[in-house]
């Protein structure tokens, strides 16, 4: 392989971003998830019973120039609103977040050029996800336009059809988001 | 990496390396390379030899596909000596539940692992292994440098450098081998990794440091490590667990109390002139 030459990038790390970290490297998801798994963004929700931030993982598919393929998600998690406590991991087989799940495969093909842009868009995502958490936790706050931003940048610049599991990981989220 | 010299040891090599107090290390080759992009490097570790272990994933009579970690256990395992098929690994890992074999999609997707599995099925075999969290990428090249075997989990979009792999940039989600070091022969500095690829077969493939940072540190520096050092293949002393390392961090592992290993160290430093011969009863080292 030639050396690939990637500018160190130390962006000041956001809320959104520490969590999302967080979710991914809890030690009882590290101990469990297969790294051949394709772990999602956390999306935040009020379904637990208090404020949260979930995600989920399933089978994905890598090969060099062609497009991600994920299958269902087969676990999902998370954390509580801090970041640092796991609020429940399971199965989908024990504990469904959903009666029916999409089976996949789905195809994601960000729309970004290259690395940069899609860290770029990783970025914009974690700034709109500052704004929108903690109003959604306190159903106040953001208005329309705001969500709506959000929603179709989660939806079109980074998760594309992958957005039919995150619908029913968190619905009360994303009803909020299309209110 | 086709300029092995038998002369100079890693240990000794490190132990000049930047003022690097010459602490005894395992064994490993060492040898000045002109990276990719033209710079000049000393590079450690049995790239080219392990570079044969290697080979693209999915080569098993299971159809499973999603199996970098086995295939870089069946690499580590070959690293030790034990001549195993990618077959080999994945049936013992689907016989001791330490592998996806019930995936969504189909047995394609079948044959992930955690970190965890990869050490659990490498301590099955004989290699007692364990899994650490590394905070910089010195971490990272002691445990080579040092001769360990290390899985490292790394995130395939940032490795690739390809956007479609990247996910939630925290994610990492994919295994590789990791053979040799490449640092920088006046100060020593890091400059990228020597890994195998079981994701597109890809040996001894040259990583740059920037690379690292994202693709392994940025993801959580996780990496599955041996206990032991590779056996001593033609070094002076045998092979031999691993003594302390001059680097200090997480990864460092303990001193062993009988290690017999001893070391003679360069009396000069051949390594402040990346060139320069070193002299010496051996000739030259740098030469094939």
């Amino acid at each position: 392989m030639s050396a690939v030459e990637i500018p160190a990038v130390t962006p000041v790390p956001t809320a959104y971003s520490r969590l999302t970290a967080a979710i991914v490297a809890h030690p009882a998801v590290r101990a469990e998830l297969p790294v051949e798994f394709s772990s999602s963004f956390p999306v935040p929700t009020l379904r637990l019973g208090r404020p949260a931030w979930a995600a989920f993982a399933g089978p994905a598919s890598r090969r060099r120039g062609q497009p991600l393929r994920l299958w269902a998600p087969d676990r999902w998690w998370a954390l509580d609103q801090s970041g640092r406590t796991l609020v429940l991991y399971a199965l989908v087989s024990a504990q469904p977040f959903s009666a029916e799940l999409e089976p996949g495969p789905v195809e994601i093909s960000p729309p970004a050029p290259d690395v940069a842009s899609y860290d770029e868009d990783q970025r914009a995502l974690a700034e709109l996800m500052d704004s929108a958490a903690p109003a959604f936790f306190t159903q106040s706050g953001l208005g329309k336009p705001g969500r709506a931003a959000l929603l179709e940048h989660l939806s079109v610049q980074l998760v594309g059809p992958a957005l039919v599991w995150y619908r029913p990981l968190a619905p009360d989220f994303f009803a909020w988001l299309e209110a | 990496m086709d300029a092995t010299h038998e002369g100079l040891t890693g240990a000794e090599a490190r132990g000049d390396l930047a003022g690097a107090s010459p602490q005894a290390l395992a064994d490993v080759p060492c040898q000045l390379e002109v990276l990719p992009d033209g710079q000049e490097s000393l590079v450690f570790g049995d790239v080219n030899q392990f570079a044969d272990l290697n080979h693209q994933q999915g080569e098993n009579i299971y159809g499973y596909q999603e199996d970098c970690g086995l295939v870089s256990v069946q690499d580590v395992l070959g690293q030790f000596g034990q001549s195993l098929t990618e077959s080999d690994v994945v049936e013992h890992a689907i016989t001791h539940g330490e592998c996806v074999t019930d995936a969504s999609g189909g047995p394609a997707n079948d044959g992930g692992t955690s970190p965890q599995s990869q050490a659990q099925v490498l301590n099955d075999y004989g290699v007692p292994a364990h899994v650490e969290t590394g905070e910089s990428l010195e971490d990272l090249a002691s445990q080579v440098e040092q001769g360990h075997g290390v899985i490292a989990s790394v995130n395939a979009g940032y490795l690739w450098d390809d956007k479609t792999y990247v996910g939630n940039g925290h994610d990492n989600n994919h295994a590789v081998t990791v053979t040799g070091v490449a640092r920088d022969p006046v100060t020593g500095a890091v400059q990228g990794f020597y890994i195998n690829d079981s994701g597109d077969g890809q040996s001894g493939q040259f990583v740059s440091a920037a690379t690292m940072e994202k693709a392994w540190l940025g993801t959580g520096g996780i990496a599955v490590v041996t206990d032991a050092s590779h056996p001593e293949p033609a070094g002076p002393s045998g092979g031999g667990t691993a003594p302390s390392s001059p680097f200090p961090g997480p990864f460092a592992p303990q001193a062993s109390p009988s290690n017999p290993f001893s070391y003679s160290y360069p009396s000069s430093n051949p390594l402040t002139s990346p060139v320069q011969p070193l002299a010496g009863p051996a000739g030259n080292p740098w030469a094939e």
